[in-house]
């Protein structure tokens, strides 16, 4: 049954608005102006300050031993946890998946469509992060998880420092357009809300606490 | 320099006080100035009305009358700012106005901003000295001529003896906007209301305030509060003080080297 | 200009009345100034990180003026890039279109829960109580909106959109429709909240998402949220419908950028939202999450009419709500007096212009043209102008008061003149003097009015500046000895 409109009939009178363009307005091609990262500065630096200034907890090590390490011991630090762990490519995976079996961290089933609703912390990697906002990537598809950095109260992204790029230009610029993924989202703070009052609340539908790891010799 | 007036229809019927100061400045500064008697009114009634036709009819008298001045200086900034947005703009389609409205655009200024900006004029050769306590309200239509707050107070600041105080919510509008006043009164109510809470609340006795409709907008209200605050155009205060300052030359030296 | 209502059911706008009522409640003043005015000032901090933030503005601007005038083009590439990416796309003239449409596909698909993330052209439609009517059950996930849908209330503000609302009326509200004990703390109440909406998306058959912007040359739709909600609808129903106009499309992933650059802090101050949504198509095959099926509809409503117009620009808007916050008006009466999806300054432009001037006649004049909001859009959109010409419209279509017209005809013979104008003043000034008392009136006769309601109106000088000149020439010329 059709609903709507056919594609001819609305394109027909989009077409006819603008029977009169205007004044041609060309489309820029240089967005230089609007860059405020450049490459060249601290970009590991200028990327954890910016996620800390957003309530991040960015933390850096020198190699992946380090970052199994430490995200063992986040995991931990408040007790007996679950964490799921898709098995994408994180960096130091196998590393993290025998410290946390080795202190009796509940791994969930990542195919348990409904797993990551029930796990403390969700463990992921990142696609790439941007310094100018302190952004983090995370893209779905294959061994992803979406749920993995959004169902969960604790997110924990390892990021390593070749990821990181300077501005959001950058980030757009290497975007494929063809083998794009599903989703990409950026994760920029972690989840919260001031629409009661303007008081900010944290943690509303995502995870209150993300911490991210930085590997960085 | 020779200077052509611009006085405004509120300047001239309700602070002439205010144009003559400009007037003595100039002329103290050592330019020339001219009042082309034959202007009534940029025409911002009409068009804030929506009364385009009539407008253009006024502007366009305007920029006749105005055509062979050099520059054009006028202490009302929303008059400033019809002339420079809006003449260009109400004769877009007029190839024989147009440019004309382009060039009155073009050398027509603000009195703060053709000292300041323009003139670029250096106050610490006079001796200014102004004591009072003093609040600033900035008028809407600054923005339209590229004037900030700040732009205003390094003027304000020049003054030896006025303690300033800057006003909550500087940049937030009197609630004048012209016919704005009568036509959406109890909206231009409530916002001068706001206005004259936060000249309260500064306590000072005077406030300074650069635009003859914000001025009659908000003393008005002022006066109806029950609040008893001075007004001041910044050209009034800058004219007195002028008058009672031993410049650091002597008055022929201020005029010459202003003259250059 | 002439087209649908905002509303489907009977309703009359009447400005002046709610705004009335507005001015009456002194909490709203209070309420909306104190909320406004955070986000202004943090808008205000974080711009200058842009460098040159007027330049990237300019751009924008620039951008979308050049997407828009070949809309067509680029809607049509965006359209082909969806359906690359196995998305189907929907088109929709009015609302009732895209109201049967998506229910119709929530039918299809046999969805008896649905989860919807915020979306303000769902709102212009009335998509949810079309949805409800078939007896499908949808919940507003963005925790100010699902306030908003408990209490069977409209937002007030574009972003921010239950700033109405006083934490002891939430509190009141969740006791009584979530059965929770009374609490004013936000914790609480935003946990409560979390806890019903968190099975709802685990249960969810289809979500509804808006669109931020959508990237024609990637078939890209771009939502941006803090709270997580729009990434849940978009991800864990099996079928997710992205309502969109057709304003929202952008030509490429890099202008995308600009616009991520400036909505955040233009909106909130903050560099990005917490989440910002790349969303391109249903699951990839192979894919463990995402939705099986992704539809696009595209709906138009009125806006090829405004394309086609001299108003085309206010199309450009990014629906960041700074005009809102830095607006006097609006800080004064809140949203709710505007009676439309839209408040606020781009509010007074495109309720009219979506519906029609005859219905909105208020909303242009209730503007003093301080220009705070045209200082304060990321993408200049010259609100004040835009603003003249619709009253212009007003008196061309003959809706200003004979009062005014005739005013206006003496006026400008007498500003014609400066002889006439003289006399105008001479003769006006003796009048005035007649009611004043002190240099000063407390009444004035007819829409004068308007004034001494408020405030008192100052006598003119008894010697116009004009007559002044003379001698003062001839004192200024004596003093400097000529």
């Amino acid at each position: 049954m059709m609903r709507g409109q056919t594609r001819e009939a609305f394109f027909a009178r989009i077409r006819e608005s603008l029977t009169d363009r205007g004044a041609p307005v060309e489309l820029p091609s240089d967005l230089e102006v609007a860059r405020v990262t450049a490459s060249g500065v601290d970009l590991v630096t200028l990327f954890m300050d910016r996620a800390q200034q957003v309530g991040m907890r960015p933390e850096r090590v020198v190699d992946d031993r380090a970052a199994a390490a430490k995200v063992v011991e986040i995991v931990t630090a408040a007790g007996r946890a679950s964490a799921i762990l898709p098995e994408e490519d994180i960096p130091a995976r196998a590393l993290i998946v025998d410290g946390l079996k080795g202190k009796g961290v509940r791994l969930m089933d990542v195919n348990d469509r409904d797993a990551a609703f029930d796990a403390d912390f969700g463990i992921t990697g990142v696609s790439c992060a941007i310094a100018e906002t302190g952004s983090l990537c995370v893209d779905s598809g294959g061994t992803h998880r979406r749920l993995a950095s959004l169902a969960v109260p604790h997110h924990i992204a390892l990021v390593r420092a070749e990821q990181i790029v300077p501005d959001l230009l950058d980030f757009a610029a290497r975007v494929s357009k063809d083998d794009i993924p599903a989703n990409m989202t950026l994760i920029s703070a972690p989840s919260k809300t001031a629409d009661i009052e303007m008081i900010l609340v944290e943690g509303v539908h995502g995870p209150k606490v993300v911490h991210i790891i930085v590997i960085a010799s | 320099m020779k200077v052509s007036l611009f006085v405004t229809c509120l300047t001239d019927t309700f602070y002439p006080d205010v144009a003559e100061c400009v007037v003595r400045i100039l002329r103290r500064l050592g330019h020339q100035v001219e009042f082309p008697e034959d202007q009534t009114c940029c025409g911002q009634p009409a068009l804030n009305s929506g009364f385009f036709d009539e407008a253009r009819a006024i502007a366009g008298r305007m920029i006749d009358v105005f055509r062979d001045a050099e520059v054009v200086v006028t202490p009302s900034g929303s008059c400033c700012s019809i002339v420079r947005e809006y003449y260009p703009h109400l004769f877009k389609d007029d190839p024989v106005m147009y440019p004309r409205a382009v060039a009155m655009a073009g050398k027509t200024f603000e009195t703060v901003e053709f000292l300041q900006k323009k003139l670029k004029v250096d106050w610490s050769r006079w001796n200014l000295t102004y004591p009072a306590v003093a609040t600033y309200h900035y008028s809407c239509h600054n923005r339209g001529i590229d004037m900030t707050p700040e732009d205003v107070e390094g003027l304000i600041r020049q003054f030896r003896g006025l303690e300033y105080r800057r006003l909550d919510k500087i940049d937030q509008c009197c609630g004048f906007g012209g016919t704005f006043s009568v036509k959406q009164s109890e909206l231009s109510g409530a916002i001068v209301w706001e206005k004259v809470k936060c000249i309260k609340a500064t306590g000072a006795h005077m406030v300074i305030c650069n635009d003859g409709g914000c001025t009659m907008n908000i003393q008005g209200a002022c006066r109806r509060a029950g609040l008893h605050v001075e007004f001041r155009h910044i050209m009034q205060i800058l004219d007195e003080a002028m008058t009672a300052s031993r410049p650091r030359m002597s008055a022929g030296q201020v005029t010459a080297e202003a003259a250059r | 200009m002439s087209g649908q209502t905002t509303q489907s059911h009977e309703f009359h706008p009447d400005f002046k009345k709610a705004a009335a009522a507005a001015l009456a409640d002194v909490r709203i003043g209070a309420t909306f100034d104190r909320a406004t005015r955070l986000n202004f000032d943090k808008r205000r901090a974080i711009m200058p990180e842009l460098g040159r933030p007027m330049a990237i503005r300019e751009l924008a601007a620039r951008i979308k003026d050049h997407t828009l005038q070949n809309l067509d083009r680029y809607l049509e590439q965006l359209v082909e890039n969806v359906r690359k990416h196995g998305g189907q796309v929907h088109f929709a003239e009015t609302g009732q279109q895209a109201n049967e449409i998506i229910t119709g596909i929530a039918r299809d698909v046999g969805a008896s829960l649905i989860v919807k993330s915020k979306s303000m052209v769902s709102e212009e439609i009335e998509l949810n109580q079309e949805i409800e009517k078939t007896g499908i059950e949808v919940v507003e996930t963005d925790l100010g909106e699902y306030i908003l849908q408990l209490a069977g209330e409209k937002p007030s503000h574009i972003v921010t959109p239950v700033i109405h609302k006083t934490k002891e009326d939430i509190a009141a509200l969740f006791r009584d429709k979530l059965g929770i004990e009374y609490t004013v703390d936000p914790e609480a109440l935003t946990a409560a909240a979390r806890k019903v909406l968190r099975a709802k998306f685990k249960a969810a058959d289809m979500g509804i998402i808006g669109a931020n912007f959508a990237v024609a040359e990637t078939g890209t739709i771009c939502i941006v949220t803090n709270e997580g909600n729009g990434r849940f609808c978009s991800s864990r129903p099996r079928v997710v419908v992205c309502l969109m106009g057709i304003e929202k499309v952008v030509p490429r992933m890099k202008d995308l950028g600009i616009f991520l650059k400036l909505l955040g802090k233009s909106a909130t101050g903050q560099r990005l939202t917490c989440y910002t949504s790349l969303i391109t198509g249903p699951k990839r095959p192979g894919d463990f999450d995402g939705p099986e099926e992704f539809h696009l509809v595209l709906l138009d409503r009125g806006r090829s009419r405004i394309l086609a117009g001299e108003y085309r620009s206010v199309l450009r808007c990014i629906r960041c709500g700074a005009c809102l916050n830095a607006c006097p008006v609006y800080r004064r009466i809140g949203g709710h007096a505007y009676e439309s999806v839209y408040p606020g300054p781009i509010g007074k432009l495109i309720t009219p212009l979506l519906a029609s001037l005859e219905e909105y006649p208020d909303l242009p004049t209730a503007s003093s043209l301080c220009g705070a909001c045209l200082d304060a859009c990321p993408v200049r959109i010259d609100i004040p102008t835009y603003l003249l010409h619709m009253r212009n419209e007003l008196v061309e279509q003959g809706r200003m008061p004979w009062t005014w017209r005739i005013g206006f005809k003496f006026w400008r013979i007498g500003m014609s003149s400066a002889f006439l104008y003289r006399c105008g003043l001479k003769f006006g000034r003796m009048f005035m003097w007649l009611l004043s008392k002190d240099g000063w009136l407390k009444w004035l006769p007819m829409d004068g009015s308007g004034w001494t309601d408020h405030r008192d109106f100052p006598l003119p000088a008894k010697k116009p500046f004009r007559a002044r000149w003379a001698d003062l020439q001839k004192q200024l010329d004596a003093e400097e000895g000529r």
